[in-house]
């Protein structure tokens, strides 16, 4: 809500968590903060890595440009220390320097992302992986697959593990292109249906 | 089921698939950490050597209560200190907000100091000022209250504090906080710039009336706070020559709190290793970490819902359950109270269609479920929720001489509100006088000359930022937790401990909102009090309906000074239903399973039959009693009793003033039941229907 009344608190600042920060221990860091040695920095890394490298790889990131994007979210956290409220603020915050970083990444390599709808992939990433990184939602999921049929398991395997194309999959399992769309996703509704009815 | 759920299970299935699994970066991280500490700070300060805390003393929690496990070493934090020792609490500031620290000497040896140097600079700067009298006093005055205190007051940076002393009259109203004084307050979480806390510059309060800060704005930690409430209450107390019996054991107090806060009920196990549990503190752990859960976050949120909006049979209820899980987010990631509010006032009501099973604005439930023909309902539901008013009968005749509850205020209201089908609302005077009604804010600012669309963004606005809306939600709140509000809304009700409650209404609502409007935190405050771990005094239903007035006025007075905790089965009934039950009682006799629990001792009275776990005075009533006698629960004395008297003096047949007094049309089982209640009084019509009014009114202010 870009209209709100601001509340009232000490040290205002606007800044984008993720981005345009002073490096190097600057601004609120060295006035009122204590100094960002003291956090617990493997703990906090431990505790949201798997959150955040999923939430980056849901994203659009590879893997190896998730761990990256995710070794600067924390150092920048540890440059501009904060208060854990609860797991689900630093979760959220934590999600949000990723994000800025990634369009950041995104904008100075000149490729285009989704970004314009960002509240909603706030509110979807809680839905599905808010409150444990999303390994409950993973570990249905898993269960969820072994309840396809051989085929569309085939299929989603092909696609996702090797990477293949509809063609090429829909060639390996005698149907046509359209077929294996068609069948992978089914296989997907399938999937997304159990699963809703997992985590009721 | 959106884009983003689409991309976010599919990277799920191709983590599934796949096999490509994330990888521990913490010593990659804590490396390069390592290697730009070493280029950016200087070697003097050193890393800390981070503890391997693996258990810690939190393993008790996980199993205590049912709520997902914290596993995260970075919540290990030392547990704060419970109501029962408020200097402990008092001496801990800010104890709800958990920041990470691994070397609490090392930190400790950096505050002292810092506390040192800063207490040293103080007292030279006062000394200077005192004795030069420079015109530069309130200057450096601040300077040092700002240095002392780098977050206390909740100000814009570039906002003078307007009141130097203020921490010092902080400190001093705060006798346990005396030892700590000198220390600097721990910084507060800044979250501007969160994702949950997006403010905009532009977005201040164009009254500056509004946008002025309080000059007594000092951020209390939470340990203060929960003393305010024991001060108060044991003032009251001490007014009163009352004093509790004692304090609940674990196991009552673990009970109490997993069903307020969490909906739960512990199991024998569970009550077991917390009693078991030699920590101090661990009361204190409990409610932070209880409060920082999901399910408590679930459960407010349900309940806040339930507040807004009572459930329709022909709503929709996928949309309700996503405006729930909304409220249920925003609760769990600290967004600011009155941003939520200000989302539901400023949202857009919808139309729901036939098959139209989610909107896709989750906060538009609210408007759209009880948009009427001219938005009474949503009217009165900001009154009493945020307003911290009762505004029902100002629809038609004024309330009292305050302005405020006068019938024109009403229809400001309405019109500012603007959710009805015509630009225009009109209402009539007593003397049949149809007269318009003029949009203005409470605060008596006329918006009239806003564009009709506009006004209830502007009324939102205004809303968010002002002390009533602060008090509204303490009391909703309180009531939340207690099962009644901390002060009644009610016009009429002028009991005489209002004033002392007024007060610590106007604190807890002041620091609702120097804390950042943060609703779990409030509730925390509450149920860290003292009388939250008052022991309880069980009244049955049957005691209730068989009471005498006098008996009444009793437990009324009990209740009054201590806090209520009367949460069972009103809460989800409406007032017919209550009467049912009640009346129900008289014929059965028995079987009393239906308990009302007040969290309330007895007062030092002769008047209860039932046997009192205090020891009975045999001194005649004292002065202060027959006092209150005199002055206690006037709803009942000179309110309601006042209505059924000029009932009986009118020419109402007998089921009109079973209407009357009941406040609805009454079905004909409530008819029926109202006859058996005049059976059982003897045909004592006054009697029974004071018996009827005060039970609809005691359930309808559930």
């Amino acid at each position: 809500m870009s209209d709100f009344p601001p509340t009232q608190v000490a040290g205002s600042s606007m800044e984008d968590p993720g981005d345009n920060q002073p490096q190097g221990g600057s601004g609120p860091l060295n006035s009122s903060l204590p100094p960002s040695s003291e956090i617990n920095i493997v703990a906090l890394v431990r505790q949201h890595q798997v959150g955040l490298w999923r939430y980056l790889r849901a994203l659009g990131c590879d893997s190896t440009s998730a761990e990256d994007l995710i070794q600067e979210t924390f150092l920048r956290i540890l440059h501009r220390p904060f208060e854990q409220r609860n797991d689900a603020a630093t979760g959220a915050y934590l999600r949000r320097v990723a994000h800025n970083l990634f369009i950041s990444q995104r904008r100075r390599s000149n490729k285009i992302s989704l970004t314009e709808k960002a509240s909603e992939l706030e509110e979807s990433w809680t839905r599905w992986a808010g409150f444990d990184n999303g390994d409950s939602t993973i570990e249905a999921l898993r269960e969820c697959m072994g309840r396809l049929t051989e085929r569309a398991q085939l299929a989603l395997r092909k696609r996702f593990a090797e990477e293949h194309s509809r063609t090429e999959i829909g060639d390996e399992l005698g149907i046509s292109e359209h077929g294996a769309k068609n069948l992978m996703q089914r296989a997907k509704a399938q999937l997304r249906e159990c699963l809703e009815s997992k985590l009721k | 089921m959106n884009d983003w759920s689409d991309r976010i299970l599919d990277s799920f299935l191709d983590e599934i698939i796949s096999g490509d699994t994330p990888s521990d970066l913490s010593d990659r991280i804590l490396d390069q950490w390592k290697l730009r500490q070493e280029q950016t700070r200087s070697a003097s300060v050193p890393i800390p050597n981070v503890p391997d805390d693996e258990q810690g003393d939190r393993s008790w929690w996980q199993q205590v209560v049912h709520v997902p496990p914290i596993d995260s070493p970075a919540t290990r934090q030392s547990p704060v200190n419970i109501a029962a020792n408020t200097s402990s609490w008092a001496s801990k500031s800010n104890s709800n907000s958990k920041r990470v620290e691994t070397q609490p000497s090392y930190s400790k040896r950096w505050r002292q100091s810092l506390a040192l140097t800063l207490g040293v600079v103080a007292c030279l700067l006062a000394i200077v000022s005192l004795v030069s009298v420079l015109p530069k006093f309130d200057l450096s005055e601040d300077t040092v209250a700002q240095n002392q205190y780098p977050n206390a007051a909740t100000k814009s940076s570039n906002q003078p504090i307007k009141t130097p002393t203020a921490p010092a009259v902080a400190a001093k109203e705060n006798p346990a906080n005396k030892e700590t004084a000198p220390l600097p307050r721990p910084e507060r979480l800044d979250i501007n710039g969160l994702p949950f806390a997006v403010v905009e510059p532009d977005a201040m309060p164009t009254n500056p009336e509004e946008s002025q800060t309080p000059s007594d704005d000092v951020a209390l930690s939470d340990g203060e706070i929960i003393a305010e409430i024991n001060g108060s209450f044991a003032t009251l107390w001490e007014q009163y020559k009352v004093q509790p019996t004692g304090a609940i054991d674990d196991k009552e107090w673990l009970e109490r709190t997993a069903s307020v806060l969490l909906n739960t009920k512990p199991t024998s196990t569970q009550i077991d290793l917390f009693k078991q549990t030699e920590d101090a503190n661990k009361r204190g752990y409990l409610l932070q970490q209880a409060t920082s859960s999901e399910r408590f976050s679930r459960f407010f949120a349900k309940q806040i819902v339930s507040l807004l909006v009572a459930p329709k049979q022909d709503e929709n209820p996928t949309w309700r359950a996503d405006f729930e899980l909304w409220l249920t987010q925003n609760i769990a990631q600290r967004t600011p109270y009155n941003e939520v509010v200000y989302k539901l006032l400023s949202a857009t009501p919808v139309t729901p269609g036939k098959d139209n099973t989610t909107t896709g604005r989750p906060e538009s439930f609210w408007l759209s479920h009880l948009r009427d023909s001219q938005g009474h309902q949503v009217a009165q539901r900001v009154s009493s929720l945020w307003l911290n008013q009762s505004l029902q009968c100002s629809q038609c005749h004024d309330q009292g001489d305050s302005a405020e509850t006068s019938q024109a205020a009403y229809w400001s209201l309405l019109a500012a509100l603007n959710l009805g089908d015509k630009p225009e609302y009109f209402f009539e005077l007593k003397d049949g006088t149809l007269k318009a009604a003029v949009a203005t804010l409470p605060n008596g600012k006329s918006i009239d000359s806003v564009p009709a669309e506009g006004r209830r963004e502007a009324f939102a606005k205004w809303l968010a930022t002002s002390p009533s809306f602060a008090e509204g939600t303490v009391n909703m709140t309180w009531r939340l937790v207690f099962g009644a509000p901390l002060v009644s809304t009610e016009t009429a009700v002028q009991e005489p401990t209002n004033a002392s409650r007024q007060k610590l209404l106007k604190t807890l609502a002041q620091q609702f909102r120097v804390h950042r409007y943060d609703l779990s935190r409030l509730v925390l405050w509450v149920t860290g009090s003292q009388p939250f771990a008052t022991p309880s005094r069980i009244i049955t239903q049957k005691d209730w309906l068989l009471a005498s007035e006098s008996e009444l006025r009793d437990i009324r007075n009990a209740e009054n000074l201590f806090a209520n905790y009367r949460r069972l089965v009103l809460l989800e009934d409406d007032s017919r239903g209550a009467l049912q039950k009640l009346v129900r009682y008289e014929r059965e006799e028995a079987g009393n399973k239906l308990k009302r629990t007040v969290l309330a001792q007895p007062m030092p009275t002769q008047s209860l039959s039932s046997p009192n776990p205090i020891n009975l005075s045999d001194e005649p009533l004292p002065a202060w009693q027959q006092n209150l006698r005199l002055h206690a629960s006037p709803d009942s004395d000179a309110t309601h009793q006042q209505l059924i008297d000029r009932l009986l003096k009118s020419k109402l047949t007998w089921p009109q003033l079973v209407q009357h007094a009941l406040g609805h049309e009454p079905s004909s089982q409530e008819l029926s039941s109202a006859d058996e209640l005049l059976q059982y009084h003897g045909g004592d019509k006054r009697a029974t229907l004071l018996k009827l009014h005060w039970t609809t009114h005691l359930a309808s202010s559930q």
